[in-house]
């Protein structure tokens, strides 16, 4: 198909490196990290260029600054100090290097982090990732994130020491305006001690309203964040509209066929309609994302090849759609990535559209996202 | 989600009634002859159909006599009444009528032929062969003229319906006799034609003569077509099942005979299984209760046709719980109307008669 164009101006962040390094750092800020040096690296690395933004450098045109997401506030060393919980509101970012953000279990100390998006829903949405694993042989590669309304006062996670986790503000449900994305659950792929170098990518939407995370390990997708606002959202749907995705498994990941995992099991999470339960798994609602179907597959996977008469690859547009009770329906789509087929998408290599010289999109697996030209690093 | 908007301008013959008559003569029921020359004489504008861009018919045979445009004797158009419709056995040279009619706007000599024959004939005409070319069903065309015993061929013909693999057109099972009314929607350009055949609240027949919306660059002269009957009256066509799930829809690409899908957005049914949107959702859309209107695609897995070809003109796949006959908005304008599991545009006044 015609090369697709892009909606909105986006900031691109491509092929960073994250050595691998099994070092626990024994003895930091917590006196024990129970983390790889290099998964703390790579959190501290997504969390700092979430906070950077930095100008857009592909769309439409008329670039301005990024409206990146904020640290409202954190806990951790501070360029290798002693572990300390800042106060809602300080705007500190306690994250400076990697021994700053330790791993521990639930009432040891540890790191967290709230980060905080203005440009999304009413009065903001707020992203709280806690360093917190089930036990300590897990080495970081689980780790607890939630997501929380920012309330009409300005309040939204409140609280939290070294060794407890912020919580809502006073008065608000911790069900109601909050959900759970990951709850001891792979972001990094299983540790064992074992060191993972990445590359990681970051796309952050100009406006601020949506961030798109992808790192790689050995040509294997890691994981897939995806944080923001569908587009063509349904009528109706209240604010804020927000969806969130952290497709990482707790093993080293897959390959090409993952990316359709969104499509085959509901990966997005947003919050259920009414939102009256007293349980986050109530609450909480999820989504698959759509695609053009036909004979039982979708157009990527029944495809193989490229149209036998145009000689073009198709790219599908990525819609959403729930089942849940109390928001039942389709929901709208997610803005500038497509689906390619899957027949061309695995690593190493993947594909480029267009396939030689500007390589304005690049597909892995089974998505496609917009591209900066350079060459992508997989492994 | 929103109300589609349609491309084209859409004109309209509804509710055409044929009442049940079992009456036997020329191989067939008496109102099964009927409802097919009242599909030809619709698309041709005979009586009040007022179509801007109608079919034109090229030859016929009676059974009787054969000719027209291309060679032969007599009018063109030899189908005047009902006893012009005679069916026959399809293997044994049997007289038997047929027509060609043309639509130019589809390609320049775009024809569908309809024989009245059947396998082993049964005398109530529920099965039919039809066939559709774009060089002419004539010897002057590179094809063989008809006889009353033998149709006419074209260098290009494509089969729609084979009398001797279950050729029901919408006519209903064999050997009953049903009422039921005939709809033509036709877009004023020519370019799309589409008929439904409504019995006992289903749609026993779907046919669609049309040009693709936005066809793959390089499929020459692109059109798709198909002629969907139903051997009962219970079982819906135009459906996921028939075009969405299996590859029910005809063309041509570069002398070759495809097959294609209606493709159109999917997700997961809960169980595993991809489905088209409208049926894995089992509800209007819960936050503002719209219901589904999802584009339909054309793609093909026929080898040397492998591909997304392009859309279908103003025809949406809906929910596959919504019976025929729901209107959208279902007051007021009544711009489109549901037809077994599809969206189609509707003309905002008539109420449509199913049964």
């Amino acid at each position: 198909m015609t090369l697709p164009t892009l909606s909105q101006n986006w900031l691109l962040t491509t092929n960073q490196s994250v050595a691998g390094d099994a070092d626990l750092d024994a003895g930091g800020p917590s006196g024990a990290c129970n983390c790889t040096r290099d998964r703390r690296q790579l959190l501290l690395e997504l969390v700092g260029q979430m906070i950077a933004g930095g100008t857009s450098n592909i769309g439409p045109g008329g670039f301005g600054a990024v409206s990146a997401w904020t640290c409202r506030y954190s806990c951790g060393g501070n360029n290798g100090g002693a572990l300390a919980a800042g106060t809602p509101g300080d705007g500190v970012n306690r994250w400076v290097i990697n021994t700053d953000l330790p791993w521990n279990t639930t009432g040891l100390n540890r790191g967290w982090m709230v980060l905080r998006n203005a440009n999304i829903g009413t009065y903001g949405i707020e992203l709280l990732i806690d360093c917190r694993q089930g036990s300590n042989g897990d080495d970081g590669g689980l780790i607890d994130m939630h997501v929380g309304m920012v309330q009409a006062d300005g309040s939204g996670w409140t609280g939290g020491t070294t060794s407890t986790a912020p919580v809502p503000p006073p008065g608000v449900s911790p069900f109601k305006d909050y959900m759970t994305l990951r709850l001891n659950e792979g972001w990094a792929g299983f540790a064992n001690n074992i060191a993972r170098a990445w590359h990681w990518n970051m796309w952050q939407a100009e406006d601020g309203s949506m961030t798109y995370i992808v790192y790689f390990y050995n040509n294997v997708v890691t994981a897939v964040w995806m944080l923001g606002k569908p587009t063509n959202p349904a009528t109706s749907w209240t604010e804020p509209q927000f969806v969130a995705g952290l497709r990482g498994l707790n093993s080293d990941g897959d390959n090409a066929s993952y990316m359709n995992d969104w499509y085959e099991t509901a990966e997005l999470k947003t919050w259920r309609a009414d939102r009256i339960s007293t349980a986050d798994t109530l609450n909480r609602t999820a989504l698959y994302l759509t695609a053009d179907t036909f004979d039982f597959l979708p157009f990527n996977q029944n495809f193989t090849v490229a149209n036998q008469v145009s000689g073009e690859y198709p790219l599908g547009v990525i819609g959403m759609a729930s089942r849940e009770s109390n928001f039942h329906g389709r929901m709208g789509e997610l803005p500038d990535i497509y689906w390619g087929l899957e027949s061309i998408g695995a690593l190493p290599g993947g594909s480029y559209y267009p396939s030689g010289g500007s390589k304005l999109w690049f597909q892995f697996g089974a998505m496609v996202f917009p591209w900066d030209g350079s060459t992508a690093i997989t492994t | 989600m929103s109300d589609p908007v349609n491309t084209k301008t859409w004109e309209f013959d509804l509710n055409n009634f044929i009442p049940a008559n079992s009456a036997t003569a020329g191989g067939a029921f008496l109102s099964t002859r009927q409802r097919l020359l009242g599909i030809k004489e619709i698309l041709v504008n005979n009586g009040s159909t007022t179509f801007t861009t109608p079919w034109v018919v090229q030859e016929s045979s009676d059974s009787v006599t054969a000719g027209g445009i291309g060679y032969g004797t007599g009018p063109n158009d030899k189908w005047l009444d009902s006893g012009d419709l005679v069916w026959a056995d399809d293997d044994t040279g049997n007289a038997r009528s047929w027509t060609v009619v043309r639509q130019a706007a589809i390609s320049a000599k775009f024809e569908v032929l309809i024989i009245c024959e059947e396998d082993s004939i049964n005398n109530d005409g529920k099965q039919i062969s039809l066939w559709v070319a774009q060089a002419g069903f004539r010897a002057a065309d590179g094809g063989t003229d008809g006889t009353t015993t033998t149709p006419p061929t074209a260098s290009d013909q494509r089969q729609i319906r084979h009398s001797t693999n279950f050729g029901y057109w919408g006519s209903g099972g064999a050997n009953t006799e049903y009422s039921g009314y005939t709809n033509v929607w036709m877009s004023s350009d020519g370019q799309c034609t589409r008929i439904m055949i409504l019995i006992n609240d289903t749609v026993t027949g779907a046919w669609a003569f049309d040009v693709p919306k936005n066809p793959t660059t390089g499929w020459a002269d692109p059109y798709y077509a198909f002629a969907h009957g139903t051997s009962d009256v219970t079982t819906d066509q135009i459906t996921y099942a028939q075009v969405f799930d299996a590859a029910g829809v005809a063309g041509r690409y570069s002398g070759t005979d495809t097959s294609m899908y209606f493709s159109g957005e999917g997700m997961d049914d809960n169980v595993g299984t991809p489905r088209g949107i409208g049926q894995s959702l089992d509800s209007p859309n819960q936050l503002n209760n719209t219901y589904i209107a999802s584009e339909m695609g054309l793609v093909s897995e026929t080898s040397s046709f492998v591909g997304r070809h392009g859309q279908v003109f103003d025809w949406w796949w809906g929910y596959d719980f919504v019976r025929t006959g729901r209107y959208y908005p279902e007051a007021g304008t009544k711009t489109f109307i549901q037809i077994a599991d599809t969206v189609m545009p509707w003309d905002g006044s008539t109420k449509i008669l199913t049964r």
